[in-house]
């Protein structure tokens, strides 16, 4: 970069330092009103125990009378490399959950602080219980690692864009002693892999590989 | 950050977790007015972020590591929120910028050319010139390489100054 274009972006940065002043927050983000806000939400957040018996119990109904089954709830979490969406080196990924079963959506702050998002479902699919999934997007010839926690025995890959292979899913042994799964886009499409236990799909991750 | 507000914090008490806000909350507002564009949605996003971490903050292990904690969370919780955006334009809200014609004009030139950069791009630059951060703390905060960080600021700011200079704003 000759001295001219560093110059040149010194003084761009400098405008926009100009253009983007620090802004007061406003009474309603104060310290003493988030206090507040935050005292609120403790104090709502303290239901009789017996609410959280009868919601509970009232879950597992609902599942096991829709789904005549369910699974018991299992651990995702794990840390890769992903390159940027440009192709310029890497940005790292990282997932942390603790997957519920049954119908809705679970919001999750790992403990690195990234909050993750994810939708936890039961369904029957060929006959198997799924009580989780994940939504993963990665880009042709990128490859991800998912390290599982709980114990899942194989995986099964179902490609849904013809007969393209959108990923390819590789299970293995990490040093620590807990499962990886490595996922690799190879062509772009949609696919869905199935982490199986005990001969059953417990687990599902939607893959949507981009060029 | 102060070690005992944190424990405190980690308590449960609000106040001590204000406290610790409080060091933060003006980069925390003004990051995500400048990410959305919009007061309201700016004031809901840090609230829902403060929130979350509030509730998570058991999960902190270094008090010294708050603010890039708690900026990884926003940052996550924008880019959910800019999501619902798509196909709406950025609402540029002039008036929290300079008085002064022309730097106001220069001010919402800027803004509106930020407004259209890729996510990534403007999150970059936010960060770097509005918090100050130094771009492995990025990197931490965006889950991505400091390199890559770098990179694409510089190439953020060359493509700021390619937009401002094709004459594609008014800067009257």
């Amino acid at each position: 970069m000759t001295d001219d274009n560093k110059a040149a972006l010194t003084d761009m940065e400098e405008r926009l330092r100009r253009a983007m002043p620090l802004i007061d927050t406003p009474e309603s983000l104060s310290p003493d009103a988030v206090a507040e806000k935050l005292r609120e939400s403790s104090h709502e957040r303290k239901t009789p125990i017996y609410v959280y018996f009868r919601n509970a119990v009232a879950a597992v109904l609902i599942l096991a009378i829709g789904f005549g089954a369910v699974r018991a709830s299992s651990v995702i979490f794990g840390s890769g490399a992903k390159k940027a969406d440009d192709g310029y080196g890497s940005a790292s990924y990282d997932v942390s959950e603790n997957v519920i079963a049954g119908e809705g959506n679970k919001e999750e702050v790992s403990d690195d602080g990234i909050p993750s998002s994810y939708s936890a479902q039961s369904s029957q699919t060929n006959g198997a219980v799924i009580t989780a999934s994940e939504d993963i997007e990665i880009m042709k010839g990128e490859s991800i690692h998912l390290a599982l926690s709980a114990g899942y025995d194989g995986i099964v890959e179902d490609h849904r864009s013809g007969d393209a292979k959108v990923c390819a899913a590789e299970m293995s042994e990490a040093d620590d002693g807990s499962t990886l799964i490595t996922i690799e886009g190879v062509s772009p499409g949609t696919a869905e892999i199935y982490l199986m236990r005990d001969g059953s799909a417990v687990y599902i991750i939607r893959v949507t590989v981009t060029e | 950050m102060d070690p005992e507000l944190c424990r405190r914090a980690k308590e449960g008490d609000a106040d001590a977790f204000a406290s610790l806000y409080e060091t933060v909350s003006s980069k925390l507002y003004s990051t995500a007015f400048y990410m959305l564009g919009r007061k309201e949605d700016a004031e809901d996003i840090v609230m829902e972020t403060v929130t979350d971490a509030f509730s998570e903050i058991r999960s902190l292990r270094e008090p010294a590591a708050f603010e890039g904690w708690i900026f990884r969370i926003l940052m996550n919780k924008i880019k959910r929120r800019r999501k619902s955006y798509i196909g709406e334009d950025l609402e540029l809200q002039p008036d929290l910028i300079s008085s002064d014609k022309g730097d106001r004009d220069e001010a919402v030139a800027l803004r509106q050319a930020l407004a259209e950069l890729p996510q990534q791009d403007r999150s970059i630059l936010v960060l770097d010139i509005l918090g100050g951060y130094r771009s492995d703390e990025i990197a931490g905060m965006l889950g991505m390489n400091p390199n890559t960080v770098r990179s694409r600021k510089v190439r953020a700011l060359e493509k700021l100054r390619r937009m401002l200079g094709e004459g594609q704003y008014d800067r009257r």
